[in-house]
């Protein structure tokens, strides 16, 4: 979930040339390429597995029947994330999260993850709460920097913004996260 | 120069891993933390947010759950596209639902009403019709029955809904018995005992046989 290279770039475009043809195997390969970064972005903004695979779902739907509205201009992955934070967004202000819903790791094959400690646990709890307290634009903002680890010239194409105002946005939400963190530890 | 608080700790929020920095950087960083606390205490806080952050809250999910999504994206893509309504078209479908409610809601709606004021009301007669105990009813069937009695003539009555429907139902008697039947004995007294002077003696006794 790092910048794409412009080989990976390049490589996109194409499967988006063959995908824009009609070419199934070319949308199913940007699938597979996207789904999982798109389902665990969605994931974290909504904090609700249902609901986060069918807006993943939804997403790749809209992208793909309005591919012929990609231009090129930035890479299919900031187009991707753009639907995505929109149509996510758009979903939240529609109806708010339910609150959190069964753990991912339920739905795992893999062996289960060796217990955390209780404090990583408890900052991990106390972090998802201040994050969800966020306003939903520092709140997208922090979760494609810091998880999605995207580099702020992608986000600022990805909110349709300056550079300058993520980073500020950015600066913001992490200072605000940090006074949520002090508040929440103190009680 | 020495940099500011600020710029240290915006450094700190967008490289919260130490080792991504440069050398000059990072230099620059552990001589202003080695003389401010502040910011000694701001890198410590901020940098364990975000590496808590960085690291996978969740276990990777099985292909199966990524493979239904792929599937149900191809399923939906392969089917047609619903149709774009035109502006003009929403108009026309507006104006067909205007129509709709104007017109034929509002007709239903009067049908349902009158079907369903007929069959309270054919309800109502079932279970009793004009009850005698209506002031308007009692006074028109007192005045028939004695205009019966009598064989006088019958008077004006003003023609109040109430008073029709009594009418109603003294067309529906048979005569002065019937009538007598419908005012009951309560009825028959109070005729009597208002209009005894005009009621011939053997129809006063009929009535009070």
């Amino acid at each position: 979930m790092s910048v794409n290279t412009p080989m990976e770039v390049k490589a996109d475009n194409s499967l988006v040339d063959r995908a824009r043809e009609g070419d199934k195997a070319a949308v199913g390969a940007l699938v597979d390429q996207y789904d999982k970064e798109i389902f665990y972005f969605i994931y974290k903004m909504v904090r609700n597995v249902e609901d986060a695979k069918d807006l993943t779902q939804e997403v790749f739907i809209k992208v793909f029947r309005k591919l012929s509205g990609f231009n090129g201009q930035s890479s299919f992955r900031t187009w991707l994330y753009r639907v995505a934070t929109n149509h996510t967004i758009n979903f939240i202000n529609r109806r708010p999260p339910s609150g959190y819903s069964e753990p991912l790791s339920m739905l795992s094959d893999s062996a289960p993850l060796p217990l955390e400690s209780l404090e990583k646990k408890d900052l991990r709890y106390y972090l998802n709460r201040a994050i969800d307290k966020l306003p939903k634009r520092q709140k997208t903002i922090v979760l494609l920097r810091v998880q999605q680890m995207l580099s702020y010239k992608e986000i600022a194409e990805i909110l349709k913004c300056s550079e300058g105002n993520c980073k500020s946005a950015y600066h913001n939400a992490v200072i605000n996260l940090r006074e949520m963190m002090k508040n929440e530890t103190k009680l | 120069m020495k940099p500011s608080c600020k710029t240290i700790q915006r450094l700190i929020m967008d490289f919260p891993d130490r080792d991504s920095l440069s050398g000059a950087q990072q230099e620059m960083l552990d001589t202003h933390l080695e003389h401010c606390h502040t910011c000694r205490l701001f890198f410590q806080e901020v940098t364990g947010i975000l590496k808590t952050l960085q690291q996978p809250e969740v276990p990777p999910l099985p292909r199966t759950f990524f493979e239904k999504i792929r599937d149900s994206v191809l399923d939906t893509l392969e089917k047609p596209v619903p149709a774009r309504i035109s502006p003009r078209e929403w108009v026309g479908r507006f104006f067909n639902a205007f129509r709709w409610r104007a017109v034929i809601a509002p007709s239903v709606c009067g049908i349902a009403g009158v079907a369903i004021g007929f069959f309270v009301a054919i309800t109502w007669m079932s279970y009793g019709g004009i009850r005698p105990e209506t002031v308007a009813f009692q006074r028109v069937i007192r005045k028939k029955a004695v205009s019966l009695a009598t064989g006088k003539q019958f008077s004006v009555i003003p023609e109040s809904d109430a008073n029709m429907q009594a009418w109603d139902a003294i067309d529906l008697c048979m005569g002065p018995y019937d009538i007598l039947d419908a005012v009951g004995e309560e009825g028959a007294r109070k005729v009597l005992k208002d209009w005894e002077k005009d009621i011939p003696a053997e129809v006063y006794d009929l009535i009070v046989s």
